[in-house]
């Protein structure tokens, strides 16, 4: 059977009808959803960002999807006057991907601490950024500073993003906006959904081989000595910043989704992971953690810092992660609590101040 | 295997395909390799049973042509009937009613006070059983009646009962209907594809967008201890359009592949909720069971042949099995007596009803036209309660809560109702006064047919609850 090129254009007429009908239902159910704009570019992630000569940073009253910032930049409701002020400065886990609105841990962890502490008035101020690196938040400090005051700041800082050091140097400007099909998401999310997850994990190996030839470096087994100096250097720098701006540090261990001995189930999420960073082997990122945590343990002994070891606490598995790193609402609400109870005793003398 | 599976979208095609490469005996033989495929999939120990009804049934309409051929006495045509229908509704009453016989027993016995150790069996229920079982016994009772001849080939019978687009959740295919399109080589035509992929979207979308997001709602208000009346009311509502999107849904995607492969089933659904009579709802619900009923249980028992207080007696004992037939709990034959009753009423009332509604002006006839449809839904709504519930205590304190002022109304609540029900009221709105009800089949021109499908895509694709088993496969 032979097409006519008469049928042949029809054909190909309703295949763009059909794929800009779906584009245009995609915005609009993001614009009755979130309020994003129906003709904008793009809508991704960036919303949420703003950069200077400093590098990226909160924009106030951003808003992208479910994530709301506030009019100083922190996810969550307004900053309120009184009370202490505890930040949570760290990247994605702190600044909550899966969880529902609200029940990222700052958020529980400040209910938890106001119910264990009435008196308190405690406002816990999420500044995290997905992938902010620390020297970048502590370019931020005296600005967060002088906006809100706080007291207190935990340091949730993930060293994985300390494996390809570059990714570390601030971007003075925005990514240029293109176009961007607001159809792709959903194909690809409909894609994890329907594609075996064997298959998955086969692509996600060969994404890992296609940016390690982009990179045209070898992958490591260990995450090398100089990266992990690095990390120590600059939570070194980010601990000297908030001191100086009399806000006291509280060190927060990194916890996984793995148990102590991972097994053969956990490969796949190990893959998963290094999809993130292709330059480690999947080997390494255990052992990179043990070794971040490790340095943490460190600093919180030789300064004197209040420190929880919450990598230690947190029991493993997919009711608390849902992915590698990332809590889920029942996990955020478990971090909340362990930060809770380690945090409370040493918050209640503030109390009377 | 559902039709809103991974499974199935792999499925369909292999056997549409390759179906279309064959000739007619081949298309046969396949179709039913691909349908006794498909009922395995869900358990193959379900297939003996299946098999036993295909065996039965063909040898049995067999001797039945044999004998009125030999012009053999009626006593004893009636005598093969009845071991068909003994063998069929024994395996069904076996396999679907015998432990809620049982338990209902004992029950009894002890509101008696009399105990006795009585064990129910862990019976495993075969999918569409009440179907198959049912479009089964049409066929012999046809063959008997003399309105269709015996099949001559068993494997063509056996075709007819398991083809798989109907096979678990109908529609229920009488065999002067199906088997005849079985026996003569089909051409798919044009119009055929067009309505078929119309009718997989359609059905598709019902079912994914509406049913499935509407069951975590409904789920919710049905089990809670003491919901307001105002919950109750919206449970209710959403029940109404996720068993009819869910049922009807099927139906629709059930029609569409056979379309697909020139078959056509009769049309199951046709607009229940613009019924303005019980009399109309039956004749636009479940249309393949109520002509079912009506042809080999309502008329054979008199119809109303024979006065008012037997077509009563009738239209009670049709609609009590017909609730029955739906499943083995009290509530569905609560909802039988329920449909029954309205049945009775209002052919007692009909006279004054359409002297009371007979308006000859236009504005009139069509104020009366919406509020006989209104009322009709709040009737059906509340068989809708007694079809849900999961006891007797729920049916009573759901029904007191609305007879109660709403003390507070969930605006989310009701949004998230209108939300899924709404865009399906307003096509149908459209549906029901421009008398089309393939109307978004008949679009013109073509690229704005597609943006209407794949607005419906859209919304089954990436706006779908997580899929949820089709309710009717219970039944």
């Amino acid at each position: 059977m032979r097409l006519s090129s008469r049928a042949l254009l029809r054909i190909v007429t309703c295949a763009i009808v059909s794929v800009l009908t779906l584009e245009l239902c995609a915005r609009i159910d993001d614009w009755i959803g979130y309020g994003a704009p129906v003709f904008s570019l793009s809508y991704n992630e960036n919303r949420l960002y703003e950069y200077d000569q400093l590098g990226k940073r909160s924009r106030p009253n951003a808003r992208y999807r479910k994530w709301q910032l506030n009019s100083v930049g922190s996810r969550g409701p307004e900053v309120i006057d009184g009370g202490t002020r505890i930040l949570c400065l760290g990247a994605s886990e702190t600044f909550g991907l899966y969880e529902p609105e609200g029940q990222e841990y700052p958020r529980q962890l400040e209910r938890e601490l106001n119910a264990r502490l009435p008196d308190g008035h405690f406002q816990v101020l999420n500044f995290a950024l997905p992938g902010m690196p620390v020297p970048v938040i502590t370019t931020r400090i005296p600005e967060i500073a002088a906006a809100v005051h706080p007291r207190f700041a935990l340091i949730y800082a993930p060293v994985a993003t300390y494996v390809w050091l570059p990714d570390l140097n601030p971007l003075s400007s925005a990514p240029r906006d293109h176009f961007e099909w607001r159809l792709a998401e959903l194909v690809r999310n409909l894609g994890k959904q329907l594609i075996p997850e064997r298959l998955q994990d086969k692509l996600r190996e060969r994404d890992i081989q296609q940016s390690l030839a982009n990179l045209g470096r070898a992958p490591f087994e260990r995450l090398p000595q100089e990266n992990l100096d690095r990390y120590r250097s600059d939570l070194e720098e980010l601990i000297s910043t908030l001191r100086r701006y009399q806000i006291e540090p509280v060190l927060v261990t990194h916890a996984t989704r793995f148990p102590p001995e991972p097994t053969t189930a956990d490969w796949p999420m190990l893959v998963a992971w290094r999809r993130f960073e292709p330059l480690l082997r999947e080997e390494g990122f255990l052992p990179m953690e043990r070794s971040g945590n490790d340095i943490l343990r460190q600093l919180a002994a030789v300064d004197g810092l209040f420190l929880v070891d919450a990598a230690s606490r947190m029991p493993a598995g997919d009711r608390y992660f849902a992915d590698f790193v990332h809590f889920t609402a029942e996990g955020s609400r478990q971090m909340a609590n362990i930060l809770a109870e380690e945090l409370a005793p040493h918050l209640a003398p503030d109390q009377s101040n | 295997m559902l039709f809103n599976s991974l499974e199935f979208a792999l499925f369909f095609p292999i056997v549409t395909g390759v179906y279309y490469l064959l000739r007619h005996r081949g298309q046969n033989l396949w179709l039913l390799a691909a349908s006794l495929f498909f009922y395995a999939s869900w358990d193959w120990r379900f297939l003996p049973i299946l098999a036993t009804t295909m065996v039965v049934d063909f040898y049995v309409a067999g001797y039945l042509e044999k004998l009125a051929k030999m012009e053999a006495p009626e006593r004893k045509r009636k005598l093969v009937l009845a071991i068909s229908m003994g063998a069929n509704l024994a395996m069904l009453g076996f396999f679907k009613y015998f432990n809620f016989f049982i338990d209902s027993f004992h029950s009894s016995l002890l509101a008696l006070h009399i105990s006795a150790p009585i064990n129910t069996l862990n019976i495993l229920l075969p999918i569409g059983i009440s179907f198959y079982t049912f479009q089964s016994m049409s066929y012999t009772i046809d063959v008997y009646r003399g309105e269709l001849p015996a099949a001559r080939h068993f494997l063509d019978f056996a075709l007819f009962v398991s083809f798989y687009p109907h096979l678990v959740a109908g529609p229920i295919m009488r065999a002067v209907d199906l088997l005849p399109q079985i026996l003569s080589p089909r051409h798919t035509t044009r119009q055929q594809v067009l309505d078929g992929i119309h009718l997989m979207i359609w059905g598709l979308w019902k079912k994914m967008f509406i049913a499935d997001n509407l069951a975590p709602l409904v789920n919710g208000i049905f089990s809670e201890t003491a919901p307001s009346g105002f919950h109750t009311l919206m449970g209710v509502y959403a029940f109404a359009f996720q068993i009819y999107c869910d049922f009807s849904g099927y139906t629709d995607v059930a029609r569409g592949v056979a379309k697909l492969m020139g078959f056509e089933l009769v049309l199951n659904f046709n607009l229940p909720y613009f019924s303005t009579s019980p009399q109309e709802f039956w004749t636009r619900w479940h249309i393949s069971l109520s002509s079912w009923l009506r042809n080999y249980l309502y008329f054979p028992l008199g119809g109303s042949r024979d006065g008012e207080a037997k077509t009563y007696r009738n239209l009670m004992i049709t609609m009590l099995l017909g609730g029955l037939w739906h499943g083995a709990a009290w509530n569905f034959v609560l909802w039988g007596a329920y449909q029954g009753t309205l049945l009775v009423i209002h052919r007692a009332l009909q006279p004054r009803l359409d002297k009371m509604f007979d308006f000859r002006a236009a504005p009139a006839r069509a104020a009366s036209l919406t509020f006989r449809i209104l009322v009709m839904f709040q009737l059906t709504c509340f068989g809708w309660l007694l079809f849900r519930a999961s006891s007797f205590t729920q049916i009573v304190t759901m029904t007191a809560s609305l007879l109660h002022p709403f003390q507070q109304v969930d605006k989310d609540l009701a949004l998230q109702v209108v939300g899924y029900a709404g865009p399906l009221l307003v096509i149908q709105c459209w549906q029901y006064f421009s008398e089309k009800l393939m109307f978004l089949a008949n679009l013109r021109p073509l690229e704005l047919r597609i943006a209407a499908y794949s607005v419906l895509m859209y919304l089954m694709l990436f706006r779908a609850a997580k899929p949820q088993a089709f309710i009717y496969f219970q039944f």
